[in-house]
């Protein structure tokens, strides 16, 4: 119980970071501790076993979703890479979104 | 199950709730502090300790294939891509630009509100969730003596499911192609050079070099035994090859350039072996008269084994060629290589 | 006696297994022979699909255990005919746009783009090819981020990296609150299969919250309004093959996944009648703002990819009209007709695009004067594939409106209606726009200077897509289930 509320709190403080942060790198540091929110929760929601074990299947989920988010988060940080070459920044501006 | 595991099972309940309840708590404050830095240096550093953090409350949630993979991964290869890239932003990137108070009012509030509304009722619905029927835990058991493997995760991951994990594995080998994709090609290219500045070795650091070449072999054990392991306790293909991987920043780090040029074609080869492997399998099982993907009974154990051995190589080339980021585009011919 | 059993397996795992070989192949070698490749594996995906398709004609709907485990221990693919058809055509399109690529990528950068593309292209393919035959919620996941992270690889080729990040980070924020339905969906219920699901879940908040959160995950990743803002400046800033496939193709993936959630596991919540209600408002804003934005563009990717958001509404107003009884089926085929004929009319519009700017360097319509005197061909596609968009007689489009009006009107639902026939007159408005530009003349004397020349394999791989746009028009409904 206590560890789906901290997943439901770092998916917050995740999702806050991902839209709040202008800079791309705290916002991909961002959307990995939503990850991990999610993670925890998908993992802590399923019912303990009948001898108190782990169920196996969300774990495996989640190892797919752990080596899935590196992958995105190696070619985000390369596009950020690129990002700052091409244009000297390294923010996602708002003004932008909108339009 | 681990040793470590055991060991914090055997607490008294009211100290597990203690040390879980404190180990929540520093989690999310380590993960706050990270969320809110405004230098990217210091977020980073957080989110690796919040990783470890992290990895602990994986234990104490009976995962410990996940807690593994969470300080491989989380804490040490991410955390790793992130400061590479760190060095690649120029100094005055690495701070969150200024606003103005009323601008950064806004945004705590037209962003905070929403969140904190999404995670409540996040928290509402996982608490309150009522299971209807039971999950599949009792049939992994049934058949696991099928797949040949003892540790039940790896049973789901190579056996049970394995599409899911042959689509993940591509997934890595794709967000290399992807990182490739993004170097100019060619002298005809007109859009802006993208020529990473020269990253700024740091010094060779005397005391680190020393430490680093005795660890690097050490390291390359603990991969070759996580990848052996991996059947029948926590571990496999991709947490070995995390350490791998992890060894060979670090090795960057310390100003040694250890990794062999990744635009090289037989690195291509190794990258892109795990997918070719896993799918080619697959596909040999049709040819044999069976289901796609199907692993016999007879060779189960053998097929795991030997897949988790080239995926584990396969996937350390393609995390090395992550950290290491898009090759330099061609030089031109006046440069001095 | 059936050559099902036999085939099936193997056209499935094929269209799987053989874009990825060849993806990997093609990230080791290049040239002339990885071209042929690509091309080649296309088109045998395309035929995979067809395969499947007879198959699912002569034996019905087709379920392979994966791994030879079956659910809910293990993972299934289902192949009906939504999915085989989808198989085929993405095949086909694919192919179209492989040779079109070859070429123009390498008059718009040198050598070198095309051998960038081609394996991304080819790992996009078996993606697309997983998710359309995955039935498993989480496999979907999985699915769905591959093809993800390919489309944002293909952005970020030659386009802008601020907009591929922007479509890397919405595809990830909607694939944790995806991820999150799928471990609530596994927690109350015991599994992840779609068919097992369908039976299993029961009205209330945990399937609400669950279904709710997968939904909201699928609409980022497919653009739907009002998580469409990151679509504009992708496909609009993309090099136009890859626009072709991202507008054509990935566009409705997002769609494809709210599809079967809705048809196989929605109905068991008791919350699909107030839902399709919402999402078919947000639809009918899609049309709206989609297409008056795309009638303010002065750039013909960006008029187009705006076009693709509005069209993408069309699909979500189709929804209330498959949750009423009276309106299910016609409904259903009307969406999906629509699926088909706007994939291929609208890759075949920025094939046509990106010929204009092989040959002119740019696609600014006001100096694209005098484009269909240089290159009728180009120009007739472009005006031919702009029929499916309006919903004109004979074209796709036009047999898509009219299922989905006699849906709304079977369902007594008229303001949908109202919707489609609105949304269809601002079609015809940014239509001719992108049209009358080229139809212009160039001011002054007509010079006797040779147009810029244009190779023919360009004009032709884009005619062929307009040209399947119009034909599925004569496709009838009863052969989509």
């Amino acid at each position: 119980m206590m560890f789906i509320l901290l997943g439901a709190v770092l998916f917050a403080l995740g999702l806050y970071g991902a839209f709040a942060r202008r800079n791309v790198v705290l916002k991909l540091v961002a959307v990995n501790i939503a990850s991990s929110g999610v993670f925890l929760v998908v993992v802590s929601v399923a019912p303990p076993l009948p001898d108190g074990g782990t169920d196996p299947l969300p774990q495996a989920l989640v190892l797919t979703g752990i080596v899935i988010s590196v992958a995105v988060t190696a070619f985000g940080l390369a596009l950020a890479r690129r990002l700052g070459a091409d244009e000297g920044r390294a923010t996602l501006d708002d003004e932008e979104e909108t339009s | 199950m681990s040793t470590l595991a055991m060991s914090t099972l055997a607490m008294s309940p009211l100290a597990t709730t203690a040390f879980d309840g404190m180990l929540a708590v520093l989690i999310a404050w380590t993960a706050w502090q990270s969320v809110t830095s405004r230098e990217v240096f210091r977020a980073v550093m957080l989110f690796v300790v919040f990783g470890l953090l992290l990895a602990l409350a994986w234990l104490r949630l009976g995962a410990p294939d996940v807690a593994l993979a969470e300080a491989a991964v989380g804490a040490g290869l991410t955390g790793v891509l992130f400061l590479e890239s760190l060095g690649h932003l120029r100094r005055n990137k690495t701070v969150e630009p200024p606003e103005t108070v009323a601008q950064s009012r806004l945004r705590r509030w037209a962003v905070g509100l929403p969140v904190v509304v999404a995670g409540g009722l996040l928290a509402m619905v996982a608490l309150r969730l009522e299971p209807r029927v039971p999950g599949i835990a009792g049939l992994v058991v049934r058949h696991q003596g099928e797949t040949g493997v003892s540790n039940p995760v790896t049973a789901v991951l190579l056996d049970f499911r394995s599409t899911d994990t042959l689509l993940e594995v591509v997934v890595l080998l794709l967000a290399v192609i992807a990182t490739y994709g993004l170097v100019p090609h060619g002298p005809a290219h007109h859009g802006p050079r993208v020529r990473p500045p020269a990253t700024p070795r740091p010094p060779r650091q005397p005391v680190l070099v020393w430490f680093v070449r005795r660890l690097a072999p050490l390291a390359l054990l603990v991969g070759v035994y996580l990848w052996w392991v991996g059947s029948s306790a926590p571990g496999g293909a991709f947490q070995a090859a995390a350490v791998v991987a992890a060894v060979f920043a670090l090795l960057r780090v310390s100003g040694m350039e250890a990794a062999p040029p990744p635009n090289a074609r037989p690195m291509r080869l190794l990258m892109v072996a795990g997918s070719v492997a896993f799918v080619s399998q697959g596909l040999a099982m049709l040819a044999a008269g069976r289901v796609f993907l199907d692993l016999p009974e007879t060779v189960a154990y053998g097929l795991i084994v030997s897949l988790e051995g080239v995926l584990a190589a396969s996937l350390a080339a393609c995390l090395i060629a992550l950290v290491a980021g898009a090759p330099r585009p061609p030089r031109q011919s006046g440069e001095r290589p | 006696m059936s050559l099902a059993p036999l085939l099936i397996p193997w056209a499935a795992a094929l269209a799987l297994a053989l874009p990825l070989l060849a993806g990997a192949a093609c990230f080791v070698v290049g040239g002339r022979a990885a071209a042929t490749l690509a091309l080649g594996v296309a088109v045998l995906s395309s035929a995979a699909g067809i395969v499947l398709t007879a198959g699912v004609e002569a034996d019905g709907v087709q379920r392979l255990a994966l791994a030879g485990w079956a659910p809910p221990l293990g993972i299934v693919w289902r192949i009906d005919g939504l999915a085989a058809l989808a198989v085929a055509l993405t095949g086909l399109i694919f192919a179209a746009v492989l040779v079109h690529a070859e070429k123009s990528l390498d008059l718009l950068r040198g050598e070198g783009l095309s051998e960038a593309f081609r394996p991304l292209a080819l790992v996009l393919l078996g993606g697309l090819n997983a998710l359309y035959m995955a039935n498993d919620v989480f496999n979907l996941y999985v699915t769905l981020e591959l093809v993800t992270l390919a489309a944002v690889g293909m952005v970020a080729l030659a386009g802008d990296p601020a907009a591929a990040l922007r479509y890397l980070l919405v595809g990830v924020l909607g694939a944790l609150a995806y991820m999150l339905g799928c471990g609530l969906l596994y927690a109350a219920f015991g599994t992840l299969d779609l068919d097992l699901l369908a039976g299993r879940v029961e009205p209330g908040g945990t399937a609400s919250a669950a279904l709710a959160l997968m939904i909201v995950g699928v609409m980022a990743k497919g653009a739907l309004f009002p998580l469409h803002g990151w679509l504009p400046p992708a496909h609009g800033s993309a090099v136009a093959p890859a626009s072709a496939l991202l507008s054509g193709v990935v566009a409705k993936g997002g769609f494809y996944v709210l599809l079967r959630l809705w048809l196989d596991v929605y109905p068991a919540t008791g919350a699909a009648p107030a839902a399709a209600q919402i999402l078919g408002v947000l639809g009918t804003l899609a049309v709206l703002w989609g297409s008056l934005q795309a009638i303010r563009q002065t750039r013909l990717k960006v008029l187009l990819a705006y076009s693709t958001v509005a069209q993408l509404g069309y699909l979500m107003v189709s929804l209330p009209l498959i949750a009423s009884a009276a309106g299910h089926a016609s409904g259903l085929a009307g969406a999906l007709h629509l699926m088909a004929s706007h994939a291929c009319a609208k890759a075949a519009m920025f094939l046509t695009a990106g010929s204009l700017i092989a040959t002119r360097g740019h696609d600014r319509l006001a100096d694209l004067k005098g484009a269909a005197h240089d290159h009728p061909m180009t120009a007739f596609t472009l005006g031919l594939a702009g029929m499916t968009l309006m919903g004109l007689p004979p074209s796709g489009g036009f047999i898509a409106k009219w299922l989905l009006l006699d849906a709304s009107l079977r369902s007594g639902q008229w303001w949908w209606a109202a919707v489609i026939l609105g949304g269809s007159l601002l079609a015809g408005v940014y239509v001719f726009l992108a049209v009358s530009w080229s139809m212009s003349r160039p001011p002054g004397e007509p010079s006797d200077a040779q147009p810029p020349p244009l190779p023919r394999r360009l004009e032709f791989a884009a005619l062929a897509l307009a040209l399947v746009a119009m034909a599925l028009g004569f496709v009838s409904a009863e052969h989509i289930p």
